[in-house]
């Protein structure tokens, strides 16, 4: 220990209050030292909580709506595969399926201190038209005719072309689907074609004034013309109806030129109602072309909507 | 002459006062060093492990709470988190080769949601759980536990996904292959039907994921 006293200055005249002093220095360096870290760590933690994303319930809020879409899709594809109903029975069907999940997730989420409410806003009618014969003909068997008149909208477009017979090389007598709207002159088609000296199924597009082409190296194809792929790979040129904006007819040309099976959903009527047929016709089913699903997720700092739209197989999405 | 010898004295003292200044500025930072030491000290004797709170645990969780929700997102997209909630052995009332208290413990569940945990956590030394929370028969929220590791530490994060059962959705076989039983038919599914309509029940998979 240092000396304290001034030299000289007896015991008694004031050293101990310099000891006391640097004593309490002592103190305050060490305490304000550990004030120091103590600050340097509450503002990393406030740094960390403040970067949190999830700080208003957000995230859960988008976690949510993914998984009402993916149940709503599933609902939707439960009222046509299981009640394969007219229109009320199927929109009856989802709408129940879509009040159940709201009454049992809005009392798991509650829990949470988060108030989803999920409810069907609408459905769009539509038509499911399915030839399953092997052949492309309608009902009266013309090569050449209208699929669906006056529809604007298409979704889950899938043909299936077997090229080992009927597929023509490309000519005036390929197969072709079109999508023919008359009163703006606007037309889309898309042929099928079988090149014979590469063996090659060949689907061709013609949007725009061009015209491109995708190949697929097999005997059969699946072509999924809303969803734009090819025996499952991705074609570039194939996007349906593409520079048709108005109402159109779908149209069948030369479908006996080609073998295999197809199905669709259109959103309307198809201007027609294919009511009797025999075993190689096509047939109409009722469908809901679409459904609006409104969802309101609410949080104590949040309140998020949301209108998630179910229309598997759509061209647009 | 008592006054001269008191003059000669005052000198001394004016050459001296710098050293001790020096003396005094450092016996201040000794005596802080010796509080902070005996700081120091004190922290030592309560237990720093892993799981004490840090700068870097808040770090950890949200990693450890991005993880579990990054795995939840992905195993609902590919469907494996349908797969591992209806991986459920009809006949023994319990998932395929669970323990005997009915959940797995340490060995995450044998399909694909079991495989993303064990490649996540398992391997770096994470612990999780992992519940099920649904409706009751009789309008209840009811817990069922999938995973059981333990008693989650003060430093656990937790994330959740919902996931909608539809009648027509079938058991998983311990093969993960569906079967031919639909989760309606059977009565010994630990969920009920709780809805009129085309969806069985809605269940919230919860995961709690803390360091050990």
């Amino acid at each position: 220990m240092a000396d304290l006293r001034p030299f000289g200055a007896s015991p008694e005249s004031g050293a101990r209050e310099r000891a006391q002093l640097i004593l309490v220095a002592g103190f305050v360096i060490a305490v304000v030292l550990i004030a120091l870290a103590l600050v340097m760590n509450s503002a990393i933690y406030t740094e960390n909580l403040a970067t949190r994303s999830d700080s208003s319930g957000a995230t859960d809020a988008v976690v949510y709506q993914r998984a009402v879409e993916s149940a709503a899709l599933e609902a939707f594809e439960y009222a046509h595969a299981v009640d394969g109903g007219d229109h009320a029975s199927l929109e009856a069907n989802v709408t129940d399926a879509i009040a159940g999940l709201d009454a049992v997730s809005t009392q798991q989420e509650a829990r949470r201190g988060h108030v989803p409410n999920v409810s069907v806003a609408g459905t769009v009618h539509g038509t499911a038209i399915i030839d399953e014969s092997d052949d492309f003909a309608s009902e009266e068997d013309d090569a050449n005719w209208t699929v669906a008149g006056g529809i604007s909208a298409v979704r889950a477009f899938n043909v299936f072309v077997d090229g080992r017979s009927d597929l023509r090389e490309r000519g005036d007598d390929e197969f072709r689907i079109v999508a023919n709207d008359t009163a703006n002159a606007d037309r889309w088609h898309l042929n099928v074609t079988k090149n014979t000296s590469t063996n090659e199924i060949v689907v061709g597009v013609a949007a725009g004034g061009s015209f491109e082409t995708c190949r697929h190296n097999d005997d059969t194809a699946w072509v999924n013309v809303t969803a734009g792929t090819v025996a499952g790979e991705p074609c570039d040129a194939l996007t349906f109806a593409e520079g048709v904006s108005g109402s159109y007819d779908l149209e069948y040309r030369n479908g006996t030129a080609v073998r295999g099976h197809y199905s669709m959903v259109v959103d309307d009527g198809p201007g027609r109602v294919y009511s009797s047929p025999d075993s190689g016709d096509p047939r109409t089913e009722d469908a809901l072309y679409r459904m609006t699903v409104d969802l309101v997720y609410r949080t104590a700092d949040l309140d998020y909507r949301a209108k998630i739209r179910i229309e598997p197989g759509d061209h647009d999405g | 002459m008592v006054t001269p010898s008191a003059d000669r004295e005052r000198p001394v003292v004016s050459v001296g006062v710098p050293d001790r200044g020096q003396a005094h500025t450092l016996e201040g930072m000794v005596a802080a060093l010796i509080m902070l030491s005996a700081v120091i000290f004190a922290l030592e004797m309560t237990a720093v492990t892993p799981l004490s709170a840090s700068t870097s645990s808040q770090h950890l969780e949200n990693q450890q709470g991005a993880t579990a929700q990054g795995i939840l997102a992905s195993a609902a997209e590919t469907g494996a988190l349908e797969r591992a909630v209806l991986f459920w052995n009809a006949s023994g009332e319990q998932f395929h080769d669970t323990t005997d208290l009915g959940y797995y413990a340490s060995n995450p569940p044998p399909n694909d949601l079991g495989r993303m945990f064990d490649r996540s956590f398992n391997s770096r030394g994470i612990a999780y759980n992992v519940d099920l929370v649904y409706e009751g028969a009789e309008g209840d929220v009811r817990t069922k536990e999938l995973v059981y590791q333990g008693r989650p530490s003060d430093n656990a994060v937790g994330a959740g996904r919902t996931l909608v059962l539809y009648d027509n959705d079938p058991l998983y076989d311990d093969g993960g292959a569906a079967t031919g039983t639909n989760v309606s038919d059977t009565g010994d599914y630990f969920a009920p039907d709780v809805s009129s309509g085309s969806v069985y029940n809605v269940v919230r998979v919860e995961v709690v994921v803390w360091r050990i």
